[in-house]
C-alpha cells in the first residue's frame, strides 16, 4: 500500500531541505541519539533535538512565499502513552542552520517517543493562489523515527528519595524489600533507594561513579538481599520461578560466589566473616 | 480522705473488726470452717517453673499499670454475656488486721516458702487491687484440667487458674487468660492473687474461690516445688476451688464487691500491687490513666448512646476521675476518628464533626482490609506539639482496644495536632487478633503462617503509615516520591547484579523489531509508486483538481489491478467518509469510473480528484490482485 497526502497549497519534498540527525545532550555535550534512551527513567529531564539546514532561494521557489522569515522549523515529540506532545519551534533565517531543542520534562511520558519535525507557516497571510496562507500549514514533512524509553532489558530497580521524608534513618542508600516469599517478583518487591541527602547518595547519582564506589555499592547490594533472603526459610532443593525475588538472587549468587542462595545463606549464618571476604572476592571483581 | 473514703474504709473493715455485727457473725461462721487446703507444685516432667509463668508475657511496650488495665479489661470483655453493659471497676483498697489474719489464717496456709505472703499479711494493713467484672459469664467449665472436657463446655476456670498460654476457642477475642492472668502476677509484689468468680453450671449458679500465687523454686521434704501454689480444696491430690456457699461466705469476707442476686462475673484480689507510684491515690492516677489511653474506645458511647463498658477506678470504693476521652484535647480527634469508622463500617454516614475526619479504605489488591480515620484538630496552647496527638490508634473490629499507637510526625502547621483510628473490616478481624503477641499490643505479620493473612495485616501497617504520612505532610511526602533525580544511570549500573533478570530498561529486542517493521516486502509482489502531481483550474472557486501519476514497480509482467482511495486528510490520519463539500473522486482518466485499473510494470495511468483548497488529501493506492493476467 502507497500512501501520500497531497496539500492544497505548495510544499516540498523532504529532500528539499538537509534535516540533521536528532541528538541527545546530556551535561551540555550532544552525541546522536540511539534508538534505546539509555539511563533513562520517569525521574529524568532529558534534551533531544534535531538541526534544519535550509537554502532558501530553493524553499521560496518551491513553496510560492516572499520570506523565510514566515516559515518555522518545528520539532515535536509525542508520548502516545501519555497522550503528551512536547515540541521546540523557530523561526527560518536566510543562510542559518535552526537548533531545534525539544525538552522532555521527568514524570510526563513513558514507553516510547514518536518523533516528528515540519516546517510549517508562522503567520496568517493573505491567500494567494496555491501558496500556503494559514498559520501552521505544513510546507514540509521531515524524517521520522521513534525512540524506546522503556522495555525489560536488566535494569536494577532504583530510586532516589530524600530518606527524611520517609522517615528512615540518614544512610546513602538501602534496600527497600516487600516481599512476602521468594518466589514473589523481584521488580515488583525490591528497591534499591537512594538518598540524595546523603553526600555518598548524591555521589552515586552523579555520572562518572568511581570504580570504588561502584564496587562498595555492589557489594552492599548483593549483602543486602543475601541478608534479606536468610530471613526465609530456604531448602537446598527449591526452584524459584523466572524473575523472582529468589531467582534473581540465586542467580546473583551463583554468578559472584558460584554458591546457590541456599549455600550462601549458610554462610552468611554460620560465618559472616567468610561471607564478606568471599563477597568482596566475587563482586569486588 | 473524703467522707465517703472514709465510711467506705469503715465498712470494709467492719466486715472484720467485729464492730458490725453481721461481719462478727460472718467471722464466727468462717472460723468454724477448715481453712484452705495449701497446694504447692511439685516438678514433674514438663511443667513450668513459677518464674517462666511470669515471664510468659514476653517483654510488652506498656507499663505494668497499662498492661494490668489492658489484659484484665480485654478478659472481661470476651467475657461479656451481651445482655448487660459488662461493669470493670478497679478498686484500689486496704485489707485491715482482720481482714490480714483471715488471708492468713484460712486462705494462704501452710509454710508457703519462696513467696513471702505470710511476711506480708504480718503487716497491720495490706494494700490491694480489687478488679471485679459483671455483666460477665464468670469463670465457667471443668475445675480440673486433668479431666477430659465435655464437648461444648467452656474451660474459663481452668484456663485462667490453671494453665498457661491456653488460647481461647474464639479468635476474635482479645485476652487470653493463659497469658493475660499473669499479668496480675506481675503487678503483686509477692505474686499472690485470690479469685472469686460466679457462673453458671450444670447445677445452677456456683461460686468458686482459689488462691493462687507465684513464687521461687524451693525444696521441702526431699521435693523439689516449682513455686507455683494453689489453695483450694485438694481432691484426689489436685486443687480444686472452693465451691457453693463457703466459697460466697468466704469471699464475701474478703472482697469489698459482692455477687447480687443472679448476678455473674469475676472478682481478682491482687496482693501488695505495686504500680510505681509512690501512695494509693498515685496509683489511681495511674490507673485512670491507663483506662484513658488504652480503654478510651470502651468509654465512647455507640451511636444509640449506651458505653460498650462501664469502668470505673476507685479507692477504697470511691470513684476516683477519669477524663472523658470525647473532651480530653488529645483524644477527642482519636474519639471522632473511631465514630467516623464506626460508622462507615455499620454502613452509616459519619457523624457530623467540628473538625473533619477523613476516612480511607486500606486495601490490598481491590480487597478492603480495614477503614483508617484522620482528623487535624487544635492543639492546646500550653501542650507542646510533641505532647500532641501525632498517631493512630489501631485497634481490633469488634474488640475496640487500642492495640498500640503507630507514632509518626507531629504536623507542621502550628497549633495543630492529628489522630487516626483503624480498624479492620470485622472478616478480617481474626487474622489480625493472630498476629497479636501475647500482650496483644502490637501486630505482627511475621508471626503468621499463612502467607495471604500475612501480606494482609503487613500491608496493612505499611499503608496505614503512608496514608498517615501523606496526610500530616502532604507536600514533602508528594515531594519525596517525585524526586527530581533520575536513578535510572544507577540502576543500569548495577544491572549486571540481576544476571539477565526482566528489568524496564529499553529491550533491543523491541527495537529491532520496530525497526523492521514493514520492511518484510515480498520480493515478487509489484509496489504501487505515485508520482509527482500536477494540478489544474476547476469549475469550482476555491477548488483545484488535482492530476496523480500512478505506476506499479514490480509484480507480474501482465500487470497488477490497483485500487486509488482519496480522503480527506488531518493530523490523524484519513477521514473514514469522503465529504463532498470538500473533496470529489474523479477517477482513472480515460476509464468510465472503474474503481481499479490493470497497470503493467513501468507504465503510468494519472488519476484524478478535485479538492477544496481548504483541505489536505490523502491518496491511498492498493494492489487487489495479481492473479487476472497469471
Amino acid at each position: 500500500m502507497s500512501r501520500l497526502r497531497l496539500l492544497p497549497y505548495r510544499s516540498l519534498a523532504p529532500c528539499d531541505v538537509s534535516w540533521g540527525e536528532w541528538w541527545l545532550e546530556r551535561d551540555g555535550i550532544r552525541s546522536p541519539l540511539p534508538d534505546l534512551l539509555p539511563g533513562w527513567d520517569y525521574a529524568s529531564r532529558e534534551v533531544i533535538g534535531i538541526s534544519v539546514d535550509v537554502t532558501d532561494s530553493a524553499i521560496l521557489e518551491k513553496t510560492g512565499l516572499t520570506r523565510l522569515d514566515l516559515i518555522e522549523a518545528v520539532a515535536i515529540a509525542d508520548c502516545p502513552a501519555t497522550f503528551r506532545r512536547f515540541l521546540a519551534r523557530q523561526r527560518l533565517s536566510p543562510k542559518q542552520q535552526v537548533d531545534l531543542a525539544v525538552e522532555l520534562p521527568p514524570g510526563e511520558i513513558a514507553q516510547r517517543l514518536e518523533l516528528s519535525t515540519f516546517l510549517i507557516l508562522a503567520d496568517d497571510i493573505p491567500p494567494v493562489d496555491r501558496v500556503a496562507s494559514k498559520r501552521g500549514s505544513r510546507l514540509c514533512s521531515g524524517p521520522t523515527r521513534a525512540l524506546l524509553l522503556e522495555g525489560d532489558s536488566s535494569r536494577f530497580p532504583t530510586e532516589v528519595v530524600p530518606f527524611s521524608g520517609i522517615h528512615i534513618e540518614h544512610a546513602p542508600w538501602t534496600i527497600s524489600a516487600m516481599f512476602d516469599d521468594l518466589t514473589d517478583s523481584f521488580m515488583g518487591s525490591i528497591r534499591l533507594l537512594v538518598n540524595e541527602e546523603h553526600e555518598l547518595g548524591r555521589e552515586l547519582l552523579t555520572s562518572p561513579v568511581s570504580p570504588s564506589l561502584e564496587t562498595r555499592v555492589k557489594v552492599e547490594v548483593v549483602r543486602s538481599l543475601v541478608a534479606i533472603a536468610s530471613m526465609q526459610d530456604v531448602s537446598d532443593d527449591v526452584e524459584f520461578p523466572d524473575d523472582s525475588v529468589g531467582a534473581v538472587i540465586d542467580a546473583m549468587c551463583r554468578r559472584f560466589f558460584n554458591f546457590s542462595i541456599h549455600e550462601a545463606i549458610h554462610v552468611y549464618r554460620q560465618n559472616p566473616l567468610k561471607f564478606d571476604r568471599i563477597l568482596y572476592a566475587g563482586v569486588g571483581e | 480522705m473524703t467522707e465517703s473514703h472514709r465510711r467506705e474504709l469503715a465498712t470494709n473493715d467492719d466486715k472484720l473488726s467485729g464492730s458490725a455485727l453481721r461481719a462478727a457473725e460472718t467471722i464466727g461462721e468462717r472460723s468454724a470452717r477448715a481453712p484452705l487446703d495449701w497446694f504447692p507444685q511439685k516438678f514433674e516432667p514438663g511443667v513450668i517453673q513459677g518464674e517462666g509463668a511470669k515471664k510468659l508475657l514476653g517483654t510488652p511496650n506498656v507499663s505494668t499499670g497499662e498492661l494490668l488495665v489492658r489484659e484484665t479489661a480485654q478478659n472481661s470483655w470476651d467475657a461479656r454475656t451481651g445482655r448487660e453493659p459488662v461493669e470493670f471497676t478497679i478498686n484500689l483498697r486496704k485489707l485491715g488486721r482482720q481482714t490480714c489474719k483471715l488471708l492468713r489464717e484460712r486462705v494462704f496456709t501452710g509454710p508457703t516458702p519462696g513467696t513471702g505472703i505470710q511476711d506480708v499479711l504480718q503487716a497491720d494493713e495490706v494494700w490491694a487491687v480489687e478488679i471485679s467484672d459483671r455483666g460477665t459469664v464468670g469463670l465457667g467449665g471443668p475445675v480440673r484440667n486433668d479431666k477430659a472436657i465435655p464437648p461444648n463446655s467452656v474451660t474459663h476456670f481452668i484456663d485462667l487458674v490453671f494453665n498457661i498460654g491456653a488460647t481461647k476457642g474464639d479468635p476474635t477475642s482479645a485476652g487470653t487468660y493463659g497469658f493475660g492472668k499473669s499479668i496480675a502476677y506481675l503487678v503483686s509484689r509477692i505474686s499472690a492473687i485470690i479469685i472469686w468468680s460466679r457462673c453458671e453450671t450444670d447445677q445452677g449458679i456456683e461460686d468458686r474461690l482459689i488462691a493462687s500465687a507465684i513464687g521461687d523454686v524451693f525444696e521441702l521434704d526431699g521435693y523439689r516445688y516449682t513455686g507455683r501454689h494453689w489453695w483450694g480444696k485438694t481432691v484426689e491430690d489436685r486443687p480444686e476451688p472452693l465451691v457453693g456457699q463457703d466459697a460466697h461466705e468466704l469471699g464475701s469476707s474478703i472482697f469489698a464487691k459482692s455477687f447480687e442476686g443472679s448476678e455473674l462475673g469475676t472478682s481478682i484480689l491482687i496482693l501488695a500491687p505495686e504500680l510505681g507510684a509512690p501512695g494509693p491515690e498515685d496509683d489511681a492516677d495511674v490507673l485512670a490513666n491507663a483506662v484513658l489511653w488504652n480503654l478510651w474506645p470502651k468509654l465512647v458511647p455507640d451511636d444509640t448512646g449506651v458505653n460498650p463498658m462501664i469502668v470505673r477506678v476507685q479507692v477504697e470504693g470511691a470513684d476516683h476521675p477519669i477524663p472523658d476521652p470525647a473532651t480530653h484535647p488529645v483524644l477527642s480527634g482519636h474519639v471522632d476518628c473511631l465514630r467516623a469508622v464506626r460508622a462507615i463500617q455499620s454502613g452509616k454516614t459519619p457523624p457530623s464533626t467540628l473538625f473533619k475526619v477523613e476516612v480511607v479504605e486500606i486495601k490490598r489488591y481491590s480487597e478492603v482490609l480495614g477503614h483508617l480515620a484522620l482528623t487535624k484538630y487544635p492543639l492546646p496552647p500550653d501542650l507542646p506539639a510533641e505532647d500532641g496527638s501525632h498517631s493512630v490508634s489501631l485497634m481490633r473490629h469488634g474488640a475496640e482496644l487500642v492495640v498500640r499507637r503507630i507514632e509518626r510526625r507531629p504536623l507542621a502547621e502550628p497549633g495543630l495536632q492529628w489522630a487516626g483510628v483503624f480498624k479492620p473490616v470485622a472478616i478480617l478481624d481474626p487474622t489480625f487478633a493472630k498476629s497479636e503477641p501475647p500482650a496483644h499490643d502490637d501486630w505482627s505479620p511475621a508471626s503468621l503462617r499463612d502467607k495471604t493473612q500475612r501480606s494482609q495485616v503487613k500491608l496493612a501497617l505499611e499503608k496505614i503509615q503512608q496514608a498517615a504520612d501523606r496526610f500530616v505532610e502532604p507536600d514533602s511526602s508528594s515531594k519525596s516520591r517525585q524526586s527530581s533525580t533520575s536513578a535510572a544511570a544507577v540502576g543500569d549500573m548495577l544491572a549486571g547484579l540481576m544476571s539477565g533478570a526482566l528489568g524496564s530498561a529499553p529491550t533491543s529486542a523491541k527495537s529491532r523489531t520496530a525497526a523492521t517493521r514493514g520492511g518484510g516486502r515480498r520480493r515478487n509482489k509489484g509496489v504501487v509508486l505515485l508520482g509527482e502531481p500536477h494540478w489544474d483550474t476547476c469549475e469550482t472557486p476555491g477548488w483545484t483538481r488535482t492530476y496523480i501519476p500512478v505506476s506499479v514497480e514490480g509484480g507480474p509482467s501482465e500487470g497488477s489491478f490497483v485500487r486509488v482511495k482519496i480522503g480527506i486528510g488531518t493530523e490523524f490520519g484519513t477521514e473514514r467518509t469522503t465529504d463532498t463539500n470538500f473533496v470529489r473522486d474523479g477517477g482513472w482518466v480515460g476509464s468510465d469510473g472503474e474503481s481499479t485499473a490493470l497497470i503493467r510494470p513501468n507504465e503510468f495511468r494519472e488519476y484524478w480528484f478535485e479538492s477544496s483548497n481548504q483541505v489536505a488529501v490523502d491518496v491511498t493506492t492498493e494492489i487487489i490482485s495479481e492473479l487476472a493476467n497469471e
